[in-house]
């Protein structure tokens, strides 16, 4: 089913939305949280994490969507569980990309309060992230994506470039013990860090929109990867720079990185520059998100727009991302809902229904079929 | 005298004469066509496009009886037998000289309208036949008419026999007319056309047919140099107003049976004429229909050039991006037409609109490719940074200046709030006046008579600056931050995009001003989405960037000419492959032997 003024995107748009829409975690408080787990070893948390969740990611969603090309995921659960479960499960999608976008515009405009903006309420960062968003979605996919595929090297550049300046401060001593809080906890937390990938999602939400249509798991180990590039040397790096105690206190690594930035007197103090395009960055996983949200509901309703939810849902999340009374209980909500237990979405619901539809036999029409209809 | 009686006048109250002023009103009957273009009650239909071209249609209701249309038959089928009359149609031309004369004065409105010329003549061959040349004054070349059209049918035709059994229309474009471009027409509707172009129609009498002379001359400007888009190395030709010459000097550099010039008209009442340019097998017939398309389904009363013809065919006339390629210059036209483009020509317009475009089109100058491969590429760095410094600095200033003091280093920090000590304003008031006054000397400089412009611009520039820093109303680091934010406005090579940056700069000002660097990322998404939105005639504007798109991308980094074996793929060309993958044979020393055998026939 294809939702009109939805548009059409390439490859290239597609990897770098979703990449941003994974890679941007490193702003929130992603490496304290792996320093937290791994001690020292954080980077190797991540990098199993990494390694585990990309490849789930890849082989079960990248299987999903190779079975069933043309379909959005809300489409396979309705042809895999039923008429019934399948839109109860669509449903549950659809309010899980409300609260990650919710809460990544509460969290993100918080942050953006204690570094630039001490004195203004929050809500008129969180009406002007929504007023961004709304237009984004107005304009659609399509829109998005280039305007993504544009920036995309300049945000990657701008969270890479900051952490290889700190490169005086750098000290390999903070990586030792090497394996941090030991090889059995570095090694299952990372398997339980994994749920960060389970946002391949996005990817899956996109997939049917993609005008060619690649090798079954290129795409997907693409955006996996770039991910844990950005990720992995957040953690890495940030390790090399702060020591551990130091490290799983902070959370704004990044900002705490990028502000040690020094090569003499004039190039000091940078960091607005950086922050800018990490707004930018962050501002592209909102308006996927709201944007996966508003097309995933208008499936689900069998509608054909979804421009007039634009309003009403913009309304709704900016409810919903006023409800956590404060900044750490939405950093605690975050962790819990897409790091902790992510893994149910991203993971296990697309694993049930990709089992399901290879014991019913069901299958995906292949673009060649529908034009023949 | 005057003095006593304009006194005697205030002083003495006298009665006035009964002197209505004179007042513009409705006429009764006057055409105010509503949406539908049905008209008032009573008035007569407009026909959408006809414009003043006088082809009113009458009301349905026939009921406005004054401003019907004068039909044709009224004078042409005078005179004839019935049956001859009915054969002629409405608009057609009788064999009747003296009838055809009557009804083309009628058209032409001869009384009122004085500057139509009838030259009735004898054409010297046996037995004599009548005459006349009808044109427009000042619009021929006179000599061309009395040398070439008048003197050979007056005077030469007496000298050699005409063949016999001919019809007279062809006697005279066979044997005695030796004008180039001579065209045969039935009705009066060419004939006025092209009487009002300039051509002189010839009517012979006992014809059924004018002749359409191409005469068209008058003044016109000669082809100069380019006035926005010069360029220190390569050509410096720039087209002028005349459409024939601008054609021409786009043929001039593109000697193929495959450049195609397709004529068409636009404006209702102006009848503007205009050419559509492109290359047969390259230009991809899709987009070669859709402006024909467009263009021919304009109803417009009136189009003066191709800056109005623009917004009316491009995509989203409300944004202020350039979405065609406005240029002054015939190699760039050319480069572009090989690319696989079209080019808009207006008669009367001496910048010709080329489409689609990109925005990376529009940065780039035509000098790029005239100047060593490096240096063009570095112009284009350059152009770029412009963009950026024209588009962000004042913003980046009132960001730093107003929430990330940090940013600066500590020395520059205290000489800057030393500065700023004495400015009453707060930064974004300085920087508001300041950008204003800008604007202002800008467009004032424009329109200043030639000689004292330039004393102005200084005046404005250096005298009021440093009054302004003396007087402590802004700060010194704001005059140059403005001076660098205009002059990097003028550095971007085209005029439309200058204009809208020099727009969008305000909205960024305004954002920085609030929320300081976040209020920036917030307005560069905005304005990225917004460009990556626009379309220029189906072609994305930031493609080849977004979306990306494979083959050479020609956007920063100017490529050799040898490398740059595919023409723009984004814009789909019918041949994407401009030339082998090894254009310099001579680098292939042995043809036959190991180094050659590769590509170099690919």
């Amino acid at each position: 089913m294809k939702l009109s003024n939805e548009g059409k995107t390439g490859v290239p748009e597609a990897i770098a939305l979703a990449t941003m829409f994974i890679g941007v975690d490193v702003f929130s408080a992603y490496p304290a949280r792996m320093a937290d787990l791994g001690l020292s070893a954080g980077w190797m948390v991540s990098l199993v994490s990494a390694m585990v969740g990309g490849l789930l990611g890849v082989f079960i969603l990248g299987s999903l969507m190779a079975r069933f090309p043309e379909s959005s995921i809300v489409e396979i659960a309705e042809e895999v569980l039923g008429r019934w479960l399948g839109p109860v499960v669509s449903v549950g999608y659809v309010v899980f990309f409300l609260v990650l976008t919710a809460l990544t515009v509460r969290q993100y405009s918080e942050r953006i309060l204690t570094v630039f903006l001490p004195t203004t309420p929050p809500t008129a960062i969180i009406v002007f992230f929504l007023f961004v968003i709304v237009i984004g979605c107005y304009l659609g996919l399509e829109t998005m994506g280039r305007a993504a595929v544009f920036t995309f090297p300049l945000v990657f550049a701008a969270i890479l470039l900051p952490l290889f300046l700190v490169f005086p401060f750098w000290n390999h001593h903070n990586l030792f013990p090497l394996v941090g809080s030991g090889p059995t906890r570095v090694i299952s937390q990372g398997v339980i860090q994994s749920s960060l990938y389970g946002q391949l999602l996005v990817l899956a939400a996109v997939h049917p929109l993609i005008r060619v249509k690649q090798k079954k798991y290129r795409l997907w180990l693409i955006v996996a990867a770039l991910s844990a590039v950005i990720l992995v040397s957040a953690s890495l790096f940030t390790t090399m720079v702060f020591p551990v105690p130091v490290l799983r206190e902070n959370l704004f690594v990044m900002l705490q990185a990028a502000r040690l930035i020094f090569f003499g007197r004039f190039v000091q103090r940078i960091e607005p520059i950086f922050i800018s395009f990490w707004i930018i960055g962050v501002l592209f996983k909102m308006m996927a998100g709201f944007y996966i949200t508003l097309t995933l509901l208008t499936r689900v309703l069998k509608l054909q727009y979804y421009r007039p939810f634009l309003f009403p849902m913009a309304v709704i999340t900016f409810s919903l991302a006023l409800l956590p009374p404060n900044f750490m209980t939405v950093i605690n909500l975050a962790m819990a809902i897409f790091w902790d237990w992510g893994w149910i979405p991203g993971f296990a619901i697309p694993l049930l229904l990709l089992v399901m539809a290879g014991m019913r036999g069901k299958k995906g029409v292949t673009p060649g079929d529908q034009i023949q209809e | 005298m005057a003095i006593w009686k304009n006194l005697l006048q205030a002083l003495i109250f006298q009665e006035p004469k009964q002197e209505e002023p004179f007042e513009l009103k409705a006429q009764q009957d006057s055409l105010v066509p509503d949406l539908n273009g049905t008209g008032k009650p009573g008035g007569s239909t407009v026909v959408p496009g006809a414009g003043c071209t006088g082809r009113q249609a009458t009301a349905a209701g026939g009921e406005n009886k004054r401003r019907q249309m004068r039909k044709p038959t009224r004078i042409t089928k005078k005179g004839l037998k019935p049956s001859q009359a009915d054969k002629l149609k409405e608009d057609e031309l009788s064999p009747n000289l003296d009838l055809n004369l009557k009804r083309l004065k009628e058209i032409l409105n001869v009384p009122l309208n004085q500057d139509v010329n009838f030259r009735e003549f004898t054409i010297g061959i046996r037995p004599p036949v009548r005459g006349a040349a009808i044109f427009m004054e000042g619009m021929a070349d006179k000599k061309l008419q009395s040398l070439g059209v008048l003197q050979p049918l007056m005077l030469l035709s007496s000298l050699g026999a005409p063949e016999p059994n001919r019809r007279i229309e062809d006697i005279v474009t066979s044997q005695l007319l030796p004008n180039n471009d001579i065209g045969m027409v039935r009705g009066f509707r060419e004939v006025v056309g092209g009487i009002v172009r300039g051509k002189t129609a010839l009517l012979v009498d006992g014809a059924m047919q004018a002749i359409i002379a191409d005469t068209i001359g008058g003044e016109h400007r000669n082809v100069e140099q380019p006035v926005a888009e010069r360029v220190l190395r390569g050509p410096h030709e720039a087209f002028n107003e005349t459409l024939k010459v601008c054609t021409a000097l786009v043929r001039k550099r593109i000697h193929s049976e495959h450049l195609i010039t397709e004529r068409f008209k636009v404006g209702g009442c102006n009848q503007l004429d205009g050419s559509l340019m492109y290359i047969d097998n390259i230009a991809n017939p899709a987009l070669v229909k859709e402006v024909r398309r467009r263009l021919r389904k304009l109803v417009i009363d009136v189009v003066t050039g191709t800056g109005a013809l623009e917004e009316l065919i491009e995509d989203n006339p409300f944004i202020f991006l350039p979405q065609t390629q406005v240029t002054e210059r015939p190699d760039r036209v050319a480069a572009s037409l090989v690319e696989g483009r079209v080019a808009i020509l207006l008669d009367g317009t001496p910048q010709v609109a080329v489409v689609p475009t990109s925005f990376w089109s529009l940065l780039q100058s035509p000098e790029d490719y005239y100047v060593r491969p490096p240096i063009g590429s570095f112009l284009r760095v350059i152009r770029l940074a412009a963009i950026l410094v024209s588009l962000l600095l004042p913003a980046v200033y009132l960001a730093v200046a107003a929430f990330h003091h940090e940013m600066i280093p500590t020395d520059l920090l205290l000489s800057i709030s030393a500065n700023r000590e004495k400015v009453p304003f707060p930064s974004v008031v300085e920087v508001a006046v300041m950008e204003f006054s800008f604007d202002l000397i800008r467009e004032a400089g424009i329109r200043i008579p030639g000689l004292i412009g330039p004393t102005l611009g200084i005046v404005g520039a250096i005298i009021l600056g440093q009054a302004a820093v003396a007087a402590s109303l802004v700060s010194p680091l704001l005059i140059i931050i403005v001076a660098l934010t205009g002059i990097s406005s003028f550095a971007i090579t085209d005029y439309n995009l200058q204009n809208a940056f020099r727009l969008h700069r305000f909205a960024y000002i305004t954002l920085a001003a609030i929320f300081g660097f976040f209020g920036i990322a917030i307005t560069l998404i905005l304005h990225l989405l917004v460009m990556a939105n626009v379309k220029s005639f189906g072609v994305p504007y930031l493609a080849p960037v977004a979306p990306r798109k494979p083959g050479e991308l020609d956007v920063l980094a100017r490529g050799l000419a040898f490398e740059q074996e595919l023409r723009p793929p984004y814009i789909y060309p019918q041949n994407v492959r401009r030339q082998p993958r090894i254009s310099r044979k001579w680098i292939l020393k042995h043809p036959k032997g190991p180094r050659g055998t590769g590509g170099a026939e690919k």
